[in-house]
């Protein structure tokens, strides 16, 4: 069982970030006998959070570590603000650092396969959003997607906002994705990567959508299966009771670990 | 960077929270620890373990010390690893099975892994002088920040024996 904190300074985002992991124990799977002389390499699951959540909610709020534990994979969080994992329109660049800077720093410092069939990424709610993002723009980076909870059409959920009169405060998207007549056709309009993604489907990440049935953004998800159908765009869809909340993203993320992702086992290579 | 790296040990069969303090290649970049190395597992940084005395956290030398700002010196680079303070009796196996352990999962060199012994902890040099995996070093200095300052100036210039070096 580990957990570890990492505090370190991003090129990308230009300024000191944390990391919330977990590290299974070496021990279990190989004798500290055989360590010295070799690295361990785990499976990484990228574990996104929702908006105003930081990178140890996954950790406070379900079984993550228990279940990493039990499967030999590494879990790593990051804290990702009102960002929507976006490079965005007036702020960091999220989408960047997620891809990019954070797998191969991930893969030098820690424990972790750099195999694309060993990288996992999973998100709830704007995680969802995240998790959708990186599996379309950079398929060849991911072996699977779970985005859990939440809305997949975000132009349609961000103007059904923008139209309530006391409605969530649209600061955090509108910094991160910019005006929201422009988020259409846009590399943060799900819809339309979904769209330019069946061009290559078959070559696209294993997904596995989930979101509760009383979920506030039922309607929205429900309509995004409908459209990854349409599209031949493969994907696994489980609905089940319960609201937009984590007991339900837990359910979720452990029938995705369990029960349908290709999880290989801990490796020992030489140094 | 700072890790902080809570595992299971089976030496002390229970839990335990190491502090790593590592130099951060953005900007402690030479030619034997960068980005490139990192990537490829070819950068293998020297290991300081830095004991607490008893009731001390494992991050007492990161909050009474340089030790983040010593080791991000390009002429100074090593992983410094906090470990809270431990009855005399745990020290050896704690010992044998971070030197057999960490270096298979961060970039630490195994055959360069030194402990620091100060004031009360000196205690601890005796138990573990027989080690194979970790070489003690006896404080040199008359502070904390002195002893941790001498002690990596000592590993840099290579005035410690390692394991790769002894017959």
């Amino acid at each position: 069982m580990g957990v570890t904190r990492c505090h370190f300074f991003s090129s990308v985002l230009q300024f000191n970030t944390s990391l919330t992991m977990t590290i299974p124990d070496p021990q279990k799977w190989f004798p500290a006998s055989e360590l010295p002389g070799h690295r361990v390499q785990f499976p990484v699951l990228y574990v996104l959070h929702g908006g105003g959540e930081d990178s140890t909610t996954w950790l406070r709020r379900t079984h993550l570590e228990d279940y990493c534990e039990e499967l030999g994979i590494m879990s790593v969080s990051i804290d990702a603000m009102h960002s929507c994992y976006a490079d965005m329109a007036h702020g960091s660049r999220f989408f960047t650092y997620l891809t990019q800077e954070l797998p191969a720093f991930v893969e030098s410092m820690f424990p972790a396969s750099p195999c694309r069939e060993d990288r996992f990424i999973a998100g709830f709610s704007m995680g969802g959003q995240g998790t959708l993002k990186a599996v379309f723009r950079c398929p060849e980076r991911y072996m699977a997607g779970m985005p859990l909870s939440g809305a997949r059409d975000i132009v349609s959920l961000c103007e059904k906002w923008a139209s309530m009169e006391n409605g969530p405060d649209m600061t955090g998207p509108i910094n991160a994705l910019g005006p929201i007549d422009q988020i259409r056709n846009s590399e943060n309009d799900l819809v339309w990567l979904a769209k330019r993604s069946a061009a290559y489907r078959d070559r696209l990440p294993m997904l596995f959508l989930a979101c509760a049935k009383n979920d506030y953004a039922a309607p929205l998800s429900h309509e995004y299966h409908d459209l990854l159908d349409s599209l031949g765009i493969r994907h696994e869809y489980f609905q089940d009771e319960g609201i937009h909340d984590f007991y339900f993203a837990d359910k979720a993320l452990r029938k995705a670990l369990y029960e349908w992702l290709p999880l290989r086992k801990p490796t020992l290579t030489k140094e | 960077m700072i890790i902080k790296h809570t595992f299971y040990s089976h030496a002390l069969e229970s839990e335990e929270t190491i502090c790593l303090v590592l130099p951060d290649h953005t900007f402690a970049s030479t030619p034997a620890y960068n980005a490139e190395l990192l990537a490829s597992h070819k950068a293998k940084l020297p290991v300081l373990y830095l004991p607490g005395e008893k009731g001390r956290e494992c991050d007492w030398w990161l909050r009474h010390t340089m030790v983040e700002s010593d080791i991000n010196r390009p002429d100074r680079l090593c992983a410094a690893i906090g470990i809270r303070g431990h009855a005399d009796a745990d020290w050896p196996a704690l010992m044998e099975e971070l030197a057999a352990v960490l270096p298979a999962l961060f970039p630490l060199n195994r055959n360069r892994q030194y402990m620091l012994v100060y004031g009360e902890a000196a205690r601890q040099a005796s138990a573990l002088e027989q080690s194979k995996a970790v070489a003690v070093l006896p404080a040199a200095g008359e502070d904390a920040r002195s002893a941790l300052a001498e002690a990596l100036r000592r590993i840099a210039e290579q005035e410690v024996p390692h394991a790769d070096s002894q017959p």
